[in-house]
């Protein structure tokens, strides 16, 4: 019974993560139709930014997140400015496509060339385990929990309760409507492609004092985050925090009765069957 | 005029067919012909994804389907002891049926939602050839010892090892047969119900036209080729890893598709050529190879719009720009 | 406009930043190229005139993706033992004098890339070349073994050195040799732990390696050995220690992991409550990865990595790594000095079959003897039914110090083969 009570409280653990980064990745493609292959990269980036303020810079790491959360998001404006502005709408979907594998290929290797290819270890705030009923819960999962909660009930406040957010969701809806009522939708992309980014930025930064900051971090998460994205409903906000949540419960529970390499496996087979019943994802819509 | 024009397409068509045939007179070097092996190749992955391109979907299980295809050939030619050329329709079948049946439940998704279904289906072929069955398929150590094929009719013998010239002319007949089969399809009745289903799949209904049942026909056919590449794959390289089909390979796919130019079959055949040659050049820089290439595909994407086929256009609207300054002013407006 | 610039700006500045930060605290890894001497004055002078030719030789590795951890050591260990040969003024074979240049290329990770990459070098002029890892490998023989070219291959699975592949050498020991050393000295030191759990990780090279390592681990005599495959890519271990290792609750866990993923899975391990010995045999570039443990990596037993300052090193090897880890500010692999070792053993071949022809060189290299890296005279042992195959050498197992996850040498295990003797 311990046994199963650990994989959910380590399901909860691996969701929490994972939800951040799909969040990114389905607002950026919900609003602005890129699929952003490059999303692992700039996720990658966060934790080496991170790494640079915190460990060679010596900032204290609560606001080395700032900071990296902040840099995150210009980069993603400056993404939008430089790259995917010229490629808008569905029209340009194949185009961005393209940039966002060319800068899938450029930014590992380039950092691995800088950084060297190691993975780097970023020092945690907290290091030990709380202890209770033969139950294990490392610290510092925890406050990747309750970082995870704060970034998600941040996003969902900024949409509904601002200005920007609710122009943000507008576009989401329909772009040309909106654009009518006078939002201004460049305006729009590049918040959006900003916030997609600094999301990113945020979960690795959170992410890698527990798994550490690798240049090749990004393509496995890109994978995951895809799948949950599948999962819960292209573009769908609560679909990415559900999927997340589906995904990391089914690689916590799945080693419970399959080997590990099956269980990769069979999450792709889910995915396909759930595409099968529901075709948009379980919270999405066409 | 416009006939002239066609006379001067097919003449030139004619030519790069013939310099392809003769390419092993003047070529000796065993590397320089794998080169070409190598984009024959991708022609026939690029060209045959262009075919669901035209249906207005997207595909990124074409590296699945040719592990399907490298498998059953494996199978066939090693297990049962049959002959490469059997095994190369056969695998080319095989991978058609089971892109009709993949097709089928899947073809109702549009756009990014089929891309993603494509996404998991090929990563499904991949994780399964690796996990199931080892016994059969090896598992993630590779299916090994495939033979070599063998050719002989009557005295005339074709030594498949001693040379690399028969596996060119192998790769470019099948890549010819494949640009053949596309060209005829676009050119078709079927290649207009196709681009009618692209353009306005809604009108297209109205008129009658049962949507389902062209697409997955159109993505069936589309299968078949990469079987059979996957088959050639098999006999060429005796080894057959899962971990040579990943997504990454049909990304490769794509992006030399899109690179080229999607507007005609022109463009994956300049795409999967050009990028080829461009990768293998980047060999020279092998610490920075993978940086360069990435920042090419950028490059190629925010400069040349039509693609590679777009640049003697693209150059001849900027010579014509120098000749008559004076329309300039009334043709830069942006169109966006 | 003008807040588009003040964009750019910013990021041109946190650029510039990220590199310096990066480039100082790493010491750069980028390649610094080496000025090679035409004429050394330290190494024996060309007297009489004799005709120099040049050798190209092949480096093919893994320098993009998830394997360059390895793949940096192996390829900066042909590029210095390169520059060694030529420093010394080259190899006379044959009344002609011969140098070297290399020619090196990314053949990544799979079988399609290895191939591709050795055409590239045979058609180059390559006849000889060194390549890392397995699939890769599989995938070059293909073409090097018809065009007789000599592949030295960096690969720990035995069924590549078979006599199907006679041009072919490896120049690591097996998985067999190269994981036992450490194994051995957990089995003396700890008499009372005789639970195994072994894991390797899911893809052609970890499933080699654990099958040819394998048989000797069953016939050490464990009371219990479990055994389960994890895979490749994975960052949260959190369930695979949940399912896994903490039912099978061993005293032992020997990890036959990857760089990368390795410090995760003891930083797992422990955080989640196993309290028994951990076992590193594939510790390949270690330091890094024992750091993502930090405190938790305390006693962690690895083997195949060294700690090059500290005792049991073979004092041939010494220096090079020392200059190693000065140049590029990275603790070299294993595989740098297989590399070196490498081209001392193809120079002993050469002198000895008075020929630079591949085919001589491969009937002469089982019948020779040379000064090792390893200490004492290095030498070619069988796999299987081929006699001369690969390389054995003894290797040094250390402990992990827990305060800055340092290495301390704390024993050297002889490989199976020159242990009956």
């Amino acid at each position: 019974m311990a046994a199963y009570t650990q994989a959910l409280v380590n399901g909860i653990m691996l969701g929490a993560i994972y939800v951040v980064v799909a969040l990114g990745l389905t607002l950026v493609f919900g609003m602005m139709h890129i699929v952003n292959f490059a999303h692992g990269e700039i996720y990658m980036l966060g934790a080496f930014v991170l790494w640079t303020f915190q460990v060679a810079l010596g900032v204290n790491y609560f606001l080395a997140t700032i900071i990296t959360v902040v840099v995150l998001f210009i980069l993603g404006m400056l993404l939008e400015l430089i790259f995917f502005s010229r490629f808008p709408g569905r029209a340009g979907l194949f185009k961005s496509l393209i940039i966002c594998l060319g800068l899938a290929a450029v930014l590992p290797n380039t950092v691995s060339l800088i950084y060297s290819p190691f993975s780097k270890n970023i020092p945690s705030v907290f290091t030990n385990s709380l202890q209770f009923a033969g139950l294990f819960v490392p610290s510092e999962r925890l406050l990747v929990i309750l970082f995870s909660v704060v970034f998600v009930g941040g996003l969902f406040l900024f949409l509904k309760r601002t200005r920007t957010g609710q122009a943000m969701i507008a576009v989401e809806q329909d772009g040309e409507a909106a654009e009518m009522q006078g939002v201004s939708i460049s305006r729009v992309r590049l918040y959006c492609m900003g916030i997609g980014a600094a999301l990113a930025g945020g979960a690795a930064s959170f992410v890698a004092p527990v798994l550490g900051a690798s240049p090749w971090m990004g393509g496995d998460m890109i994978m995951n985050s895809f799948n949950i994205i599948i999962i819960g409903g292209m573009g769908s906000l609560p679909g990415a925090v559900l999927g997340g949540l589906i995904l990391g419960l089914a690689q916590s529970f799945g080693p419970m009765w399959v080997s590990p390499p099956m269980v990769n496996l069979l999450v792709f087979f889910m995915i396909i069957l759930i595409l099968l019943v529901k075709p948009t994802g379980l919270l999405g819509h066409a | 005029m416009l006939k002239e024009k066609k006379t001067l397409q097919f003449l030139a068509i004619a030519v790069i067919v013939v310099l392809a045939f003769l390419v092993p007179a003047f070529i000796k070097e065993r590397y320089l012909l794998h080169v070409f092996i190598t984009i024959f190749y991708f022609v026939i992955l690029a060209a045959s994804l262009l075919l669901i391109m035209m249906v207005g979907q997207m595909s990124l299980a074409h590296a699945g389907f040719v592990a399907i295809g490298a498998y059953t050939a494996g199978i066939v030619t090693r297990d049962l002891g049959w002959s490469l050329w059997v095994a190369m329709p056969l695998a080319g079948l095989t991978s058609g049926v089971i892109g009709a049946l993949v097709g089928f439940p899947t073809l109702r998704l549009r756009g990014t939602y089929f891309l993603l279904v494509t996404f998991a289906f090929g990563s499904l072929v991949t994780l399964f050839f690796g996990n199931i069955l080892d016994n059969v398929f090896g598992g993630v150590v590779g299916f090994r010892n495939i033979p070599a094929p063998t050719f002989e009719l009557g005295s005339f013998k074709v030594d498949f090892i001693a040379s690399r010239v028969p596996y060119y002319y192998l790769a470019l007949v099948l890549a010819l047969i494949t640009v053949l089969a596309m060209y005829r399809l676009r050119n078709s009745r079927l290649g207009v119900i196709f681009n009618s289903i692209a353009q306005a799949d809604g009108l297209a209904e109205h008129c009658g036209v049962n949507l389902m049942k062209y697409k997955v026909m159109a993505f069936s056919i589309a299968c078949i080729f990469p079987g059979m590449a996957g088959a050639f794959y098999a006999g060429y390289h005796f080894v057959v890893f899962p971990a040579d089909f990943t997504f990454k390979e049909s990304l490769t796919t794509l992006i030399q598709m899109i690179v080229g130019g999607t507007g005609s079959l022109a463009g994956p055949v300049v795409g999967a050529a050009g990028l080829t040659i461009v990768q293998e050049l980047l060999t020279a820089l092998p610490y920075q190879k993978a940086i360069i290439f990435g920042g090419i595909l950028i490059v190629v994407v925010m400069f040349l719009p039509g693609g590679l086929v777009g640049v003697p256009g693209q150059v001849v609207s900027i010579f014509r720009k120098f000749r008559r300054p004076e329309r300039v002013n009334v043709e830069t407006k942006p169109k966006e | 406009m003008a807040r588009r610039r003040l964009l750019v700006i910013a990021a041109a500045v946190l650029a510039v930043v990220m590199v310096v930060a990066g480039t100082t605290c790493t010491s750069g890894p980028t390649p610094t190229p080496v000025v090679v001497v035409a004429t050394p004055t330290a190494g024996p002078t060309p007297t009489t005139a004799i005709g120099t030719e040049t050798l190209l030789i092949g480096n093919l590795s893994i320098l993009s993706g998830a394997g360059t951890g390895y793949g940096f050591s192996a390829a900066r260990g042909v590029e210095r033992g390169i520059e060694l040969w030529n420093d010394a003024g080259g190899l006379v074979v044959g009344g002609k004098r011969y140098m070297l240049k290399i020619d090196t290329y990314d053949w990544g990770y799979t079988a399609d890339s290895g191939r591709t990459a050795a055409e590239k070098a045979i058609n180059d002029g390559c006849k000889i070349i060194f390549g890392v890892g397995t699939a890769n490998t599989a995938g070059a023989q293909q073409t090097t073994e018809p065009n007789k070219v000599l592949l030295l291959a960096q690969t720990a699975s035995n069924d590549l050195v078979t006599t199907k592949f006679p041009y072919t050498f490896r120049i690591l020991m097996g998985a067999d040799g190269l994981y036992s050393p450490g194994m051995d000295y957990v089995w003396d030191k700890y008499p009372d732990k005789r639970k195994l759990f072994v894991t390797a990780w899911n893809d052609a090279t970890g499933k080699l390696v654990w099958e040819t390592w394998k048989p000797l681990v069953n016939a050490m005599g464990w009371s219990k050995v479990d055994f389960q495959y994890y895979e490749p890519g994975t960052t949260d271990f959190a369930p695979f220690i949940n399912s896994y290792l903490l039912p099978a609750n061993p005293d032992v866990f020997a990890l036959v992991s990857r760089t990368g993923e390795t410090g995760l899975l003891i930083k797992a391990a422990r955080q989640f409550g196993y309290k028994g010995i951990i076992y590193w045999a594939a510790g390949g570039g270690s330091v890094p990865e024992l750091q993502i443990a930090g405190d938790l990596a305390e006693g962690v037993i690895v083997n195949q990595e060294w700690d090059w300052k500290g005792q049991f090193v073979p004092e041939a090897a010494k220096p090079e790594a020392l200059s190693y880890l000065s140049r590029y500010g990275s603790n070299p692999t294993v595989h740098l000095i297989t590399a070196l070792d490498g081209l001392r053993m193809l120079a002993a071949a050469m002198k000895k079959a008075n020929s630079v022809d591949t085919t001589a060189i491969r009937d002469t290299l089982p019948t020779i003897e040379w000064d090792s890296y390893w200490g004492g005279k290095g030498k070619l042992y069988p796999v299987k039914d081929r006699p001369g195959a690969t390389m054995n050498f003894g290797m040094p197992v250390s402990v992990c110090d827990s305060k800055n996850t340092a290495l301390v040498n704390v024993g050297f295990g002889l490989p199976p083969a020159l242990k009956t003797k």
